[in-house]
């Protein structure tokens, strides 16, 4: 990099001088923020703009100066496609806009100004939400730019009926070899015709969690590759003896999710390992298997190993260039920590990370589908101690050679270490990273 | 002798059936299975007869399926038209340009049009991402028509058609006093209506199946096209209706049906122009 | 159409018109063709040549073509379309030739409906046609329920890198020979009768005049048709895209489809460009070999 700084595209720096200067006018009028009229555009995704579209209707009730806009998209990695055109042009940039847990490291190291510094804003917040949001959050320069909204707290789905069939005891599972175990008597007394559970070969989704589950990820919360380290080889290994015992229905990587679903729908599972946000999908998509299904924490690796994993989880973000950052961050802050605002959240089986909402009674109640089970008291009280995972702003990057690692891992062309630092050393030429030795 | 060519009859009418019967019988299955449920679709014996839930399947495509099916012809059906008439307009004036008159750079500029035939149309698909995001025409029409409406193949078919144009023709209508875009207009496009109606119906198909650039430049579902439209129905949150999703790619596959049944002749010489040259 | 070439270009015409008048009809044209065309494939290289880093893009030399060169995905997406084109373009050729000498037959009746048939697949959506085959191949689908019936086991179409190709090559292969076969029928029209005439009276068979006759004559064509596949195959996109996602694994990634990924999911812009240059060469060199070839099959166009 010695020949120094070439921009490539003049008009990028032009436009963006010129809505940054704009942006500076907003903010020094943002004292008149909630007097004058507002309107805020906000993107989302299905699901959660349903939520905040509600959201901002009860805001409107308070605040009857603000109104908003949404941009509806129906997908995660549509948003993503629509929010990189539009940074990258800087135009166009919703003042809102909803990234997950996973991508968003990505965005706020490749677009370092283009969201809104929140750190001195959310410091009183931050005692209230499950700590291990905020790494998401929080660039390389330990500023934080997004409010954290939704955990994917871990948890292991079962169906009661078919374990009661087998003889399994659920309360006997509480290690991975206990739920092999549980998992070989199952495969064997329904012949075959019921696996334990449904997955991709190469789906990155089960490693997740058995890493976090070990208190690591992908990445260390230094930056450096733990992709390798003896917990992803433990995780990878016993993926692989799921795997090879036969317990796994094996589902194409391109439908996996619909195919996991048509599984459990049609009998051939007995489990799902998700996080708290699959209650929703279950009940909706197997009204008549009511009353059949349990939840129980994840199982763990050692007899007094850590049960909490996170899978998935979103956040808020607001742009640098918002003419109204403060009644952004406002509405952001609302539509996160508002009792209301975390019921309609709730309503579309969204689970809040924000702890003293984990009192209310949406919270404790008890699910008729799960036979009474309190799930989601559950899903908070494992949410407290999932540790960080750190996605770094090279995740997106990673995955490839992470998925291709596990497919040859777990279909045997090479060993699982071998497979995990090959990945690792791929991941670490790309991105600059040391592995962790 | 008569018995040999009797069994070579029957094995002329067994294989061509036999062909026949493959090359329908997926479209005919895409239609029977739109009317039937997941446990048809996926049953033990292969259905081969239409199922009763098509009405099922079309209320859940028109409420739950997050697309609008009838926007998503629409908006494929004023995309593909716009930027087929503007890419016959442009490609067939260029083409006559270089046929029919001498100027500087005549052949090199051809030449280079030529060249950038040869690579690929990925190449340009960062760049116009960058673009037309900068233009903030993302998720409109005008991001789709836009770069459909280079023709570079165009200019080559109506450049070696109007060569063949009679030059007396033009001639004669010049010595009438008719202005050079008139004889452009009035003479030399009505003539070449053949070609142009083939040029127009590949650049129409072209467009209509174009999935890659729609997928990455319309993130609207109010704005998406078939081909993007119909990439989105399996993703969705709940159990997929494999019947609704065969009932989309139906219906969508409906038009395409009608105006090849009515521009049939159209259809088959506009693909063997791409081949004739 | 030589001759009006020759007399266009030999003849000076007396010149009514301003000399800005071809200028004019080529203006609509030019400036889509620079704006869309001329300036993305440049900006494409300089992109390639440049790494995105704090906002911006930065010059980062050939980083990304070495990295590229490395890429162990990359080179397994080339060799997947390689295998498919290998395999599924002699197959389609073949099928489309025997029924586009079939379909000519002067033997076979109703011979436009069967034409409708072999040519809808053609109408057919590409997204809409890899749906359907996409649940035809499925664990429980119509082809796994059709082997059952002659009594074989069920395949795992796409959890088998092997199968899942194989898909891929059926799905391709179904929708395209209608096309490849509307061309070779236009050849074949376009042989005059008297030669086969001729060859009966020497006493030529019909097989012999197949291979004597209509393949010489139909050869220009078929090595166009397959050149354009070759082309069209190592673009491949929306089957893998929607039939098998890829997977599984890499082994129906096609590089299309990876560059999709790179750029669109990835947003590494910078790669994905070197990606598309790469394919770009590689689809040259292809072209080149087309034009060495179709010289070398006497075609003089």
């Amino acid at each position: 990099m010695k020949s120094g700084k070439l921009t490539l595209t003049g008009i990028t720096v032009l436009s963006t001088t010129v809505v940054a200067t704009l942006g500076m006018a907003g903010i020094s009028s943002a004292k008149q923020d909630t007097t004058q009229p507002v309107t805020l555009t906000l993107m989302s995704w299905n699901v959660a703009e349903a939520t905040l579209q509600k959201d901002a209707t009860l805001y409107h009730k308070l605040h009857p100066n603000v109104n908003f806009k949404f941009v509806t998209i129906d997908s995660p990695t549509n948003t993503y496609t629509k929010l990189n055109a539009e940074l990258a042009a800087g135009v166009g940039v919703p003042d809102i806009v909803s990234i997950e847990s996973s991508q968003s490291e990505s965005f706020i190291s490749k677009f370092p100004n283009s969201f809104l510094n929140l750190t001195s804003r959310v410091a009183s917040l931050k005692k209230d939400f499950t700590s291990y949001k905020w790494g998401a959050l929080t660039g390389t320069n330990n500023q934080i730019y997004g409010i954290p909204w939704d955990t994917g707290s871990s948890l292991l789905f079962y169906r009661k009926d078919m374990f009661k069939a087998a003889g399994i005891n659920p309360n006997s599972i509480h290690t991975w070899s206990q739920y092999i175990a549980a998992g070989k008597k199952l495969t064997a007394h329904f012949k075959g015709k019921v696996k334990m559970t449904a997955g991709a070969i190469n789906d990155e989704a089960m490693l997740k969690m058995l890493m976090n589950e070990q208190g690591t990820f992908f990445f260390n919360q230094k930056g450096q590759i733990t992709l390798n380290s003896p917990a992803g080889v433990r995780a990878v290994n016993l993926l692989k003896q799921m795997y090879s015992s036969g317990i796994i229905k094996q589902v194409p990587v391109g439908t996996d999710w619909n195919d996991i679903i048509s599984a459990f729908v049609n009998n051939q599972i007995a489990t799902v390992p998700f996080g708290v946000w699959y209650v929703g999908t279950l009940e909706t998509s197997a009204p008549t298997q009511s009353g059949k299904w349990a939840v129980m924490p994840l199982p763990a690796f050692t007899a007094n190993g850590s049960h909490s994993a996170n899978l998935g989880g979103s956040n808020l973000f607001i742009s640098a260039k918002t003419q109204h950052p403060n009644t952004a961050y406002d509405f952001a802050k609302f539509a996160m920590t508002n009792t209301n605002a975390l019921n309609v959240s709730m309503s579309y089986g969204i689970f809040p990370s924000y702890v003293p909402y984990f009192k209310s009674p949406m919270i404790t109640e008890s699910l008729k589908f799960f036979g009474g089970q309190k799930v989601f008291q559950i899903a908070a009280n494992l949410a407290k101690n999932i540790t960080p995972e750190n996605h770094t702003g090279d995740y997106t990057t990673a995955l490839p050679f992470i998925r291709t690692a596990l497919y040859n891992a777990l279909t045997n062309q090479q060993s699982v270490t071998a497979a995990l630092n090959t990945a690792a050393q791929k991941i670490a030429q790309v991105t600059n990273r040391q592995i962790v030795k | 002798m008569r018995s040999r060519r009797l069994i070579g009859d029957i094995l002329l009418y067994v294989v061509v059936i036999i062909g026949f019967i493959a090359s329908i019988y997926p479209v005919y299955w895409m239609f029977v299975a739109g009317t039937q449920n997941n446990q048809q679709i996926f049953g033990k014996l292969p259905y081969l007869w239409f199922g009763s839930s098509l009405l099922q399947n079309y209320k859940e495509l028109m409420l739950n399926s997050g697309i609008n099916i009838y926007q998503a012809i629409l908006n494929s059906l004023i995309i593909s038209l716009s930027s087929t008439i503007l890419a016959v307009i442009s490609a067939s004036m260029a083409g006559y340009a270089f046929a029919k008159y001498h100027f500087k750079l005549s052949k090199t500029m051809f030449q280079i049009i030529l060249g950038a035939l040869m690579i690929p149309p990925q190449v340009t698909l960062i760049p116009l991402f960058i673009l037309v995001s900068h233009l903030g025409l993302v998720n409109t029409y005008w991001a789709i028509i836009l770069p459909a409406t280079i023709s570079i193949f165009g200019v080559y078919l109506m450049r070696q058609t109007f060569y063949s144009f009679p030059a007396e023709l033009l001639e004669a209508a010049r010595i009438d006093g008719l202005k050079e875009g008139g004889i452009f207009w009035r003479i030399v496009i009505p003539l070449s209506r053949p070609t142009l109606s083939a040029l127009g119906i590949i650049t129409f198909l072209a467009s209509w199946t174009n999935l890659l650039w729609p997928l990455v430049i319309l993130n609207d579902s109010s704005s998406y096209t078939i081909p993007v439209a119909l990439s989105t129905l399996m993703g969705t949150q709940t159990q997929p209706n494999y019947g609704m999703i065969m009932l989309g790619a139906s219906i969508a596959t409906v038009p395409m049906l009608i105006l090849f049944l009515a521009l049939r002749r159209n259809f088959i010489s506009g693909i063997m122009s791409g081949y004739n040259r | 159409m030589e001759q009006t070439v020759k007399l266009s270009t030999r003849k000076k015409p007396f010149r009514p018109f301003k000399r800005r008048t071809p200028y004019l009809f080529l203006a609509p044209f030019m400036i889509f063709f620079l704006v869309f065309m001329v300036y993305p494939i440049v900006y494409a290289l300089v992109i390639s040549f440049s790494k995105w880093q704090g906002g911006s893009f930065q010059f980062a030399g050939l980083f990304q073509y070495s990295q590229l060169f490395q890429d162990s995905i990359f080179w397994q997406s080339l060799v997947n379309v390689l295998i498919v084109l290998v395999i599924q373009v002699p197959i389609m050729l073949i099928l489309a030739s025997i029924f586009a000498a079939l379909l000519n037959s002067k033997r076979l009746k109703f011979k436009s409906i069967f034409q409708l048939g072999f040519f809808l697949p053609l109408l057919i959506d590409s997204v809409a046609y890899s749906l359907t085959f996409s649940f035809i191949f499925a664990e429980n689908g119509l082809v796994n329920d059709l082997l059952g019936l002659v009594g074989i086991h069920p395949i795992n179409w796409l959890l088998n890198p092997f199968w899942a190709k194989i898909a891929i090559i059926v799905a391709i292969t179904w929708h395209w020979t209608g096309y490849n076969i509307v061309i070779l029928l236009g050849g074949l029209q376009s042989i005059p009768d008297e030669i086969y005439e001729a060859a009966k009276m020497d006493g030529a068979g019909s097989f012999r005049q197949w291979f004597s006759i209509t393949l010489p004559m139909l050869r220009p064509l078929l090595i166009l048709e397959s050149v354009l596949s070759i082309i069209g195959t190592i673009q491949l996109f929306t089957e893998p895209f929607v039939i098998t996602g890829g997977g599984p694994g890499n082994s129906t990634l096609s590089p299309v489809l990876y560059l999709y990924q790179v750029g669109f999911q990835q947003f590494n812009f910078s790669y994905a460009s070197a990606i598309a240059y790469a394919l770009a060469i590689i689809i040259a060199v292809f072209s080149f070999l087309q034009f060495r070839l179709t010289r070398g099959g006497g075609r003089d166009a």
